[in-house]
């Protein structure tokens, strides 16, 4: 009984140790789940040990309890056997709870079949899917759950990674959200949006292309486009992608599309490549803007502005028109105002006709001025091609300035650097124009000190010059802002400068414009109180060099007169180029005829040659009356007396050889002969054949030169050379005004008095051969050489206006071909004196220290 | 923390031997689980059994044999000597729950009066 009593105590106190030893051994096994131990104690043989759990697993432990992921490991049937620290906190669930649950009572009702699923792929291999999780509190959080297989004490298990993607999901619905606002935009735009890929494909177009197209959505992918382009501007359009291609940034090329009407109407398209880290494109991005309304603005403001530029061409033609209509009138109130001055008039009649005549050349003017505006501006204006003399053609300029630089007691100076070429190929009468109108304009706004004109040579390059002109002056000056504004057409400095000043404004945009058609360009530099200076440059052809001496060449015996003359007018300022086939009219001497003044009809269409007629004539004193065309010359030849015609060949209506048969013809019956000049800018020879075959007696080339003219007007008329200059028009050389051979206003400038040097010194270097050659002519009774020697003597003295060696050697040549050799001897011997005078002159200006 | 080598006992505890709580600690070196759990126990003791309580650490790294005596399996192991019975609460002592449970209520578990 005891030993049974014994026995089942001692079985209890068993079992009760043994329900000790399980307690702790699970409490154990719960202690190293929850991971509060560390340690653990092993009976080995050798007794107890102790082995630290961190020695092995510990970094593993804490990575994975590190983790912002929540990781567990389940069994097989889902129960968590263990979670790091992150996955309870995701679940809002203790620990505790969290381990021995089994997983799915932590997923919403949804994702509890895809989990199972999961499970058992798990057991395959590495899968992960999105799932929600429903935590403690009722949250559901979208996770993504990554499993993997994993053996547990042989038996398997799944390791599981809990990836919160709230941030993500968030972003992702933003990002959606965000995309369709930006894709409903697109789809509102009024441009084409299109994306394509790297090929060129479409991939997206939006709604306006649609419909525009009218082709699907489906229709526009691919590369169907190209079709859409007109057939003229597909290659333009190829050609603009590849150069996308080969550069950064937008390309973009101008195109017709066509509507789903047929119609094709103008596209912008700008496309931009977006490119790989490598560079590659990827795909393409573009809109088209429709610029069909832009193109048409374009092309019609194009059409308006011709319509404009039409009208306004057609506007200047008018003026141009009506300018050149106004001055026939004008012509006839000049002539005939001039002709009423002719007249006996009592002195307040005369005073009157003045007064009209003053009106009328101003109103001329100012026609002209306009006439040349709307030349210009109907690019109608056209510069001559000749050669000429550019000393001789500002000295002609200078004189004709100076009389009003007299009058306002001013002083008016040309000088011209000895490098500038004399001889030029270009428009004399043009650049007199410019030159005039800027000493115009310096006479006008200078009360006193200078004006002075100076020529440079700028460049020198072959057959071609540049010129560099200076008109400088020491008047009001213009102020800064002014400046720009002076070369306006219709603008001056002030507008107050009108009343005071007159003027249309014209003048200095005329000459701006003929400077840059002659390849130059018109500056100002002016201070206010101190001055202006208007430089201009031009360009100006060079003729092919000149004979060495062409007046010894022009001395050889077999040279006939005519060539002789020429070359006199090649080498001198001064000359004669006159065909003398005139005989002077019976009756009155010539010459006092000439120094009475004469009539002079001319007639000319050039409003600037008919002013520089005017004004040379009479300055000579000459009365004129001017015509413009042939009708006009025949009608006032018919009702008036001329001593002498200046016509021009080329006029409109009737021209010069037509006016002058007419005239010829009317004589016949009259037994008159009026002496006709022609006045013709073709000088070549066989112009002048046909000038003399028309009955005219004399010829003179244009550009009209003073002393061309008054040279030819002697010769025609057979009057010594008149001395008809005023010396006091210029301010004179003090040196060269004691010389009596050389007209003052011929040597207003050192230029000038170079030129007459040269003369002097080939006069008299040839001098001797020709008095030797007459005095041989007259002993040897021979009239031909007589005559041609004389003739020649006289060109040459008549170039240094002395009348007495004139007169002789004009006698001397008459009675060399009337072969009255009595009267050749006695002629022979007062050439001889009045040369040796002559020569001791001359001698003594080239060398005045042995005078 | 630095834990003494040697096992030592708070002589802080004063009083009737009787009330006296005995409680010994086996750690095995500093491990942050050991640390814990000594620096939890005397919270506990200081605000439940104030001045009646003895705390004992065994470090098992020096004395491995010493686990034999209360068998223990697992470190940290908190063994209450007195009062009686004797009473093993396993861990680092994180959950205040179960170590008041294991210390103050003694009849809460089937115990057996010697």
């Amino acid at each position: 009984m005891s030993d049974t009593g014994n026995e089942i105590d001692e079985l209890r106190r068993e079992n009760e140790s043994l329900r000790e030893r399980l307690r702790t051994a699970d409490e154990t096994l719960a202690a190293i789940q929850e991971g509060e131990v560390d340690s653990l104690v092993v009976q080995t043989s050798a007794g107890p040990r102790v082995f630290t759990l961190g020695d092995a697993r510990a970094p593993y432990r804490m990575l994975v309890e590190a983790m912002q992921h929540g990781a567990a490991t389940l069994d097989r049937e889902g129960v968590v056997l263990y979670c790091n620290e992150s996955l309870p906190k995701l679940l809002r669930t203790p620990r505790k709870q969290v381990l021995g649950a089994r997983w799915e009572s932590f997923l919403t009702a949804d994702s509890v079949g895809c989990f199972h699923e999961l499970l058992r792929q798990a057991s395959q291999g590495s899968v992960n899917d999105e799932f929600e999780l429903r935590t403690a509190d009722g949250t559901a959080i979208p996770v993504v759950i990554s499993a993997d297989p994993l053996y547990l004490d042989e038996s398997p298990a799944v390791c599981i990674v809990v990836t919160d993607i709230t941030e993500r999901k968030l972003a992702e619905r933003a990002l959606q959200a965000s995309e369709a606002e930006i894709r409903a935009l697109m789809e509102s735009m009024p441009l084409f949006v299109w994306v394509s890929d790297s090929e060129g494909a479409n991939v997206y177009v939006n709604r306006p292309w649609i419909d525009y197209t009218g082709l699907s959505r489906q229709e526009s992918r691919g590369d169907g486009w190209l079709a859409l382009f007109h057939p003229d501007d597909r290659s333009a359009a190829l050609a603009a992608w590849g150069s996308g291609r080969d550069r950064e940034g937008v390309y973009s090329v101008e195109c017709r599309l066509r509507a789903s009407s047929g119609d094709y109407r103008w596209f912008l398209i700008r496309g931009l490549p977006l490119r790989d880290g490598g560079g590659r494109i990827v795909k393409w991005l573009g809109t088209c803007t429709d610029v069909e309304d832009q193109k048409r603005f374009a092309r019609e403001l194009q059409r308006a502005k011709q319509v404009a530029d039409t009208a306004n061409h057609a506007k200047s033609e008018f003026l141009a028109n009506m300018s050149h209509e106004i001055r026939t009138p004008m012509n006839g109130i000049i002539g005939l105002t001039g002709l009423a001055l002719d007249t006996d008039l009592t002195l307040e009649q005369r005073e009157y006709l003045d007064g009209v005549m003053l009106s009328a050349e101003s109103l001329l003017k100012l026609i002209n001025s306009i006439l040349d505006f709307s030349k210009i501006e109907a690019g109608k204006m056209e510069l001559e091609q000749t050669e000429f003399r550019l000393r001789e053609t500002m000295l002609m300029v200078t004189k004709l300035l100076a009389l009003r630089a007299r009058e306002k007691g001013l002083k008016l100076s040309f000088n011209a650097a000895s490098e500038v070429p004399d001889r030029l190929i270009g428009d004399p009468a043009r650049l007199s124009q410019i030159v005039i109108n800027l000493v115009g304009n310096a006479l006008k706004f200078t009360q006193e000190g200078e004006i002075t004109i100076r020529v440079e040579s700028q460049e020198l390059l072959g057959d071609q010059a540049c010129l560099r002109f200076s008109v400088s002056d020491t008047g009001i000056g213009i102020p800064l802002d002014r400046q720009a504004a002076m070369f306006l057409p219709f603008t001056q400095a002030d507008n107050s400068t009108t009343r005071r000043f007159g003027g249309t404004g014209l003048g200095l945009a005329i000459a701006t414009q003929l400077v840059q058609l002659m390849g130059g360009c018109l500056t100002l530099e002016s201070e206010v109180g101190k001055g202006s200076r208007f430089h201009f440059t031009i360009r100006c052809g060079l003729p092919p060099r000149p004979l060495e001496s062409p007046l010894a060449e022009a001395l050889a015996p077999d040279t006939t007169l005519s060539v002789l003359a020429d070359a006199v007018t090649q080498s001198a300022a001064v000359a004669t180029t006159a065909t003398v086939c005139a005989s002077p009219i019976a009756g009155e001497r010539p010459d006092e005829r000439a120094r009475r003044g004469l009539r002079i009809l001319v007639a000319e269409d050039n409003s600037v040659n008919q002013l520089f007629a005017r004004r040379m004539l009479e300055k000579a004193g000459h009365s004129v009356v001017i015509v413009g065309d042939g009708q006009q010359a025949v009608a006032a030849v018919n009702h008036d007396r001329f001593d002498l015609a200046l016509m021009d060949v080329q006029m409109p209506i009737m021209d010069g050889f037509q006016a002058t048969a007419q005239i010829r013809r009317s004589e016949s019956t009259t037994g008159n002969h009026l002496p006709i000049i022609a006045m013709t800018a073709h000088a070549i020879r066989g112009d002048r054949e046909r000038c003399l075959d028309a009955g005219m007696d004399g010829y003179v080339a244009k550009p009209i030169h003073a002393a061309d003219l008054f040279a030819t007007i002697m010769t025609t008329l057979n009057p010594p050379a008149p001395v008809t200059t005023d010396p006091s028009q210029v301010a004179a050389d003090p040196a060269l005004s004691k010389s009596p051979y050389f007209d003052a206003t011929d040597s207003a400038t050192e230029v000038d008095c170079e030129l007459q040097k040269e003369l002097a010194l080939m006069f008299l270097e040839d001098c001797p051969s020709l008095m030797s050659k007459i005095h041989a002519a007259v002993s040897l009774r021979d009239s031909e050489s007589l005559r041609f020697a004389a003739h020649t003597l006289k060109g040459s003295v008549g170039i240094f206006k002395d009348s007495a060696a004139f007169e002789a050697a004009y006698r001397l040549e008459r009675v060399g071909r009337d072969a009255d050799w009595e009267a050749a001897e006695a002629a022979r011997d007062v050439l001889s004196d009045e040369i040796r005078r002559v020569c001791g002159t001359l001698e003594n200006l080239l060398n005045p220290s042995e005078s | 923390m630095n834990l003494p080598a040697e096992p030592i006992s708070d002589t802080a505890t004063r009083g009737d031997p009787e009330q006296t709580w005995l409680l010994r600690l086996y750690v095995a070196g500093s491990t942050p689980r050991c640390v814990a759990a000594l620096t939890r126990l005397k919270e506990v003791c200081e605000a439940f059994f104030p001045g009646n309580h003895r705390i004992e650490v065994i470090d098992l790294l020096d004395h491995p044999e010493l686990a034999e005596r209360d068998e223990i399996l697992a470190i940290p192991t908190l063994v209450r000597q007195s009062p009686l019975p004797i009473r093993k609460i396993i861990g680092d002592l994180s959950d205040i729950h179960n170590v008041l449970a294991g210390l103050q209520t003694p009849t809460s578990r089937p115990s057996k009066p010697s």
